[in-house]
């Protein structure tokens, strides 16, 4: 009986080291601003080639990222983990809830092509989005995100470096939060999932 | 039973014998090695794609990676991919060292293989060929299985890839 007892214990105390293993691993590096501040105008076309303005924003949560389609390390590894927060936060949050993707493409020339393919593989809904340079930087500038595009090497190449972080607008087209990589699922759903929460209940 | 299980062990041990030799075999020709390398599916229109896997330098020397080429691509670079004061950057790298019994991991958000440029659409479960080069001028032959980026890692699978 005491072997037993004790062999329960033994078992006890794995499923507690591997459950502090797995919150150690998984975190959410998120802040929630004091103060949303507004994401003032700006002009772009989403992958479609329909206008996407600032009103764009209004009537639902938004998670945006910046990015470029000849990314292939940093910006599809973002989406696809995006994706699978949509997916845990569709187990925490009415369906009407549930934010909108969308990938703020900043290498317009490149972008253009191949933009809805790139951003739909991630999941249908994701919105892909992008125009002239000064809008787009209009719109980096409400979301306090920056792009930076290297000088051409002797190829012509160049790459673009950008914010990591992820921007949540609130359904009143406000700047509300943000999310600094890494982007671990669960605890990022769960965070996300808390801040609608505090906006849709009365204090 | 007993005589049962020790036939099980003497076969087991038999198994695990030929796999030590071949090993062996390998680890002399192949002192370096990729293993379980991927290449995350992208839509025929993207020209940029990457590349992920463990590189193992089973030697007592030092290695470094130096370039990589593929048959399938127009051309691949040693990449790093880092926040700095949060910003993404990335960075083409003249050499990836290896230190001796020691391995060195290309995983999203950090090194991978940029891959630019594909010849030809690729489907999920199709394999790209990669071959790195060593400062010494050995070839390392990779055999990247592609998939999607949220299935299930192929670990398990894969272990051979490296060797076809």
């Amino acid at each position: 009986m005491i072997v037993k007892q004790r062999h329960i214990l033994a078992a006890a105390a794995v499923v507690a080291a591997i459950a502090c293993a797995t919150i150690a691993a998984a975190r959410v590096d998120g802040v929630i601003l004091d103060r949303a501040a507004q994401v003032q105008g700006f002009t772009l076309e989403d992958h479609s080639g329909k206008p996407f303005t600032a009103d764009s924003l209004k009537g639902h949560w938004s998670l945006i990222l910046a990015g470029f389609t000849n990314c292939p390390d940093v910006c599809p590894f973002t989406l696809a983990n995006l994706e699978q927060v949509v997916a845990e936060l569709g187990l925490r949050v009415r369906p009407d809830h549930l934010p909108a993707v969308i990938f703020l493409a900043v290498d317009p020339d490149r972008d253009r092509a191949n933009l809805k393919d790139y951003v739909v593989q991630f999941h249908p809904d994701f919105i892909g989005v992008t125009g002239a340079i000064d809008e787009i930087d209009r719109a980096l500038k409400g979301l306090d995100a920056v792009a930076v595009r290297s000088k051409p090497d002797a190829r012509g190449n160049y790459s673009v470096s950008h914010s990591a972080a992820v921007a949540v607008v609130d359904p009143q087209g406000r700047l509300a939060a943000k999310i600094n990589p890494p982007f671990d699922p669960p605890p990022t759903a769960e965070f996300l999932a808390d801040l609608f929460r505090r906006r849709v209940e009365p204090r | 039973m007993i005589r049962t299980r020790r036939r099980f062990l003497v076969t087991a041990g038999a198994v695990v014998g030929a796999a030590m030799s071949a090993a062996v075999e390998l680890s002399a020709r192949e002192r370096v090695s990729a293993e379980n390398a991927w290449v995350p599916w992208a839509p025929p229109t993207v020209e940029v794609h990457a590349a992920y896997m463990t590189i193992v330098n089973r030697s007592n020397e030092d290695q470094s990676l130096v370039s990589a080429e593929s048959p399938d691509y127009q051309r691949v670079e040693l990449h790093s991919s880092s926040v700095k004061n949060g910003v993404n950057e990335m960075r083409g790298l003249e050499r990836v060292a290896v230190p001796a019994n020691n391995r060195v991991t290309f995983e999203p958000g950090g090194l991978h293989l940029m891959l630019i440029g594909p010849k030809r659409p690729r489907a999920v479960g199709d394999r790209v060929r990669i071959v790195l080069r060593l400062q010494n001028g050995e070839p390392v032959e990779v055999s990247a299985i592609v998939r999607r980026r949220n299935a299930e890692s192929p670990v398990g699978h894969d272990h051979h890839g490296a060797h076809q």
